[in-house]
């Protein structure tokens, strides 16, 4: 049997993580203007989708290494209909 | 207690200022050795372990408010810092994010026995032909941060699928989210559908993605348009609000 919820506290909580999410939101924004947002830290694509700036020369079941660079924009290289069924 | 959870001490690192990286520490001051392992384990995105830990924590007592506020927020208010110093990225956020997910998915329960019921029901997905999903799964993220129920349609959604995932679940709102202006009108087909079927009445319906403007969401029919992921979830919160007055 757990402990019920208190509300209040609870109420508390969602609201410390909206201020969080909101710093995320407004860091999305920031980061988007000059980096892919499927780019991941280790410079791999995370995109379910084809783009012009992967290296597909990995071993099987990695994620496909990122080329573009981040002077440019990234938006041009996405491949609109690739991989839709 | 100070920081007694070794990879968590090597993530303060990180904390680059000095009034975060104080106030960090005094959110794990009083907190459980398990609960600096719940937060480091969320912050590196490992969901097996967020669940199995959370889990384990309720088992030994913690209540679901100590889990939450010492375990998996305060562990995400270090991840919105790493994120904000581009140490990661969307990516890395999104995998705490379902780290997070799994964590409250053993929370959700205990607020359903409170009589705590969940700020509203969303339906999310992108449009056929769009494969962008990105938005779609930031908004997701902070909806059900914001204590929403989310359903995942995830991409390429035909209008029958967003139809049905409404009726199935009986939410109050559907989220759509397209990035292309080549499936942005599909946006306005599924509000088509909805009339077709003669259920546009049962649902709000909120729209989003880059291309997509106030106006566009406006002469298509949509109730309401979210220029960001923060925007969808205040949207969300008004749409239901309407739905329920």
């Amino acid at each position: 049997m757990h402990h019920k919820v208190d509300k209040e506290k609870y109420e508390g909580s969602l609201a410390r993580l909206y201020n969080i999410f909101k710093g995320i939101s407004d860091s999305v924004n920031e980061v988007s203007s000059w980096r892919c947002p499927y780019k991941n830290v280790e410079d791999r694509c995370t995109a379910g989708f084809g783009c012009r700036n992967q290296n597909r020369n990995v071993s099987e079941g990695a994620l496909y290494i990122c080329v573009g660079s981040d002077n440019l924009d990234y938006r041009d290289a996405w491949e609109s209909s690739d991989d839709i069924s | 207690m100070p920081i007694v959870n070794e990879g968590l001490e090597k993530e303060m690192v990180h904390i680059a200022k000095p009034f975060e990286a104080q106030h960090i520490r005094d959110l794990f001051e009083e907190a459980d050795p398990l609960m600096q392992e719940i937060a480091y384990a969320l912050i590196r995105g490992d969901n097996n372990e967020v669940d199995s830990l959370t889990s384990d924590a309720l088992e030994k007592g913690f209540t679901a408010n100590t889990v939450m506020d010492d375990g998996l927020i305060a562990g995400m208010a270090i991840v919105g810092i790493k994120f904000r110093d581009n140490i990661i990225f969307v990516p890395e956020v999104l995998i705490s994010a379902r780290a997070m997910k799994a964590g409250m998915a053993h929370i959700e329960p205990i607020l359903s026995e409170s009589d705590i019921p969940p700020v509203g029901e969303v339906i999310m997905g992108t449009v056929k032909g769009d494969l962008h999903d990105i938005g779609k799964n930031l908004c997701i993220m902070m909806l059900r941060g914001a204590g929403f129920v989310v359903h995942d349609l995830g991409v390429d959604t035909k209008p029958e699928e967003f139809i049905d995932a409404v009726m199935d679940h009986g939410a109050g709102v559907l989220g759509m989210s397209a990035l292309l202006t080549t499936t942005m009108p599909n946006m306005g087909r599924v509000i088509q559908a909805f009339e077709d079927e003669g259920i546009r009445e049962d649902v709000k319906i909120l729209v989003g993605g880059a291309p997509v403007t106030q106006e566009f969401a406006e002469d298509m029919g949509a109730d309401g348009y979210g220029k960001d992921a923060i925007e969808c979830v205040d949207m969300a919160k008004e749409l239901v609000a309407a739905k329920n007055s």
